[in-house]
């Protein structure tokens, strides 16, 4: 099974919260974390949740901000853990790769049209 | 099936990829690809570069520069250059100038953005090059991993400026050369050489010549 521990700090009108989520089985889990209180950032699909995925016998660290008062009880709840598979697909990985080339406002000014030579990532 | 495109890549900048890449393109008679799109720092090309046929400005063959003792596809220096770049079409640009050279080498830039992952997905395999750290391993850990998701293996390792390469070896499971830091590295690189023609005798020389032997013999 998968745990969940919390800690919450109060900054500036938010609560900080911290989340250690463990999973001590042997296959790793996709976990989704449930966040009772509203409006707590950062969003994840679906809304109010956030979904890590935690490695076989491993922790993970995940947080979120939330103006709820830090004694809330609870802050944050484990909704649902699925298994993962360990397989990747290899179309999907280069999707989930940032680009390393510099940005176009970096080159023209904010103000500059997108052009037909640059490609979407720059508009 | 032998290596016929092979990416070489570090994950962390400075550990001496594109030193590493260049002269194995060198021990292997292969083109050099100079892959690094924003940060380039093989020898530049007077006419068409990668930037060039990325954009599909030119075809790349007409673009490989052969008056050195490399063959090299040199990248472009300016930020439009690389901004207008393609990466759609880095593998078939790979898979072109592998259709007509046999052997391919591409130095790839640090990091583990889509460039990167642009060049190891056209790749058979990958050789890592890596510092003796603990940092550079994680880097070239981090490579590794993206490597093998996108089903491109691990040909061999390269441990720069160091003979020790156990650590590397416990790290990776897989082949691993020392290339020993010397002056002959730096004399190339202010050459625009590769250490194995510029001093072909030194250890770095015979490090990477025992480097593309391991590469060689390395199926995939």
């Amino acid at each position: 099974m998968v745990t969940l521990t919390t800690t919450a700090i109060r900054e500036r009108d938010w609560t900080l919260v911290t989340c250690r989520l463990t999973n001590q089985r042997d296959d790793p889990r996709l976990v989704t974390v449930a966040i009772p209180q509203s409006e707590a950032t950062p969003p994840d699909q679906p809304s109010g949740t956030l979904r890590v995925r935690v490695p076989a016998d491993a922790t993970v660290g995940t947080g979120f901000k939330t103006p709820a008062p830090p004694d809330s009880e609870p802050l944050a709840t484990v909704e649902r853990e699925t298994p993962v598979s360990e397989t990747v697909d290899p179309a999907r990985l280069l999707d989930a790769l940032g680009g390393s080339r510099p940005p176009r406002r970096a080159l023209v000014g904010p103000e500059s049209p997108p052009d037909s030579v640059a490609p979407e990532w720059l508009s | 099936m032998a290596i016929v495109i092979l990416a070489v890549a570090g994950g962390t900048g400075g550990v001496g990829t594109s030193t590493v890449a260049f002269a194995l393109a060198d021990r292997l008679d292969a083109v050099c690809v100079d892959g690094d799109l924003a940060m380039a720092d093989l020898p530049e090309s007077r006419g068409p570069d990668f930037h060039d046929v990325l954009a599909g400005r030119a075809d790349p063959i007409e673009a490989i520069d052969e008056s050195g003792p490399v063959a090299l596809l040199a990248c472009g220096r300016t930020l439009a250059g690389a901004a207008a770049c393609d990466l759609a079409s880095v593998a078939d640009t790979v898979r072109a100038v592998e259709s007509e050279y046999d052997r391919v080498v591409v130095d790839c830039p640090s990091g583990l953005g889509e460039t990167v992952g642009a060049l190891l997905a056209a790749a058979d395999a990958t050789v890592l090059v890596t510092r003796a750290t603990d940092g550079a391993l994680a880097g070239a850990d981090r490579v590794r991993r993206l490597a093998r998701g996108l089903d491109t293996g691990l040909a061999a390792v390269a441990v720069t400026r160091s003979t020790d390469t156990a650590a590397a070896r416990d790290c990776f499971g897989a082949p691993a050369v020392g290339v020993p830091e010397s002056e002959a590295v730096r004399g190339a690189t202010r050459h625009g050489l590769p250490v194995t023609t510029y001093a072909p005798d030194s250890p770095a020389a015979t490090a990477v010549t025992e480097l593309a032997s391991v590469v060689r013999r390395a199926n995939v």
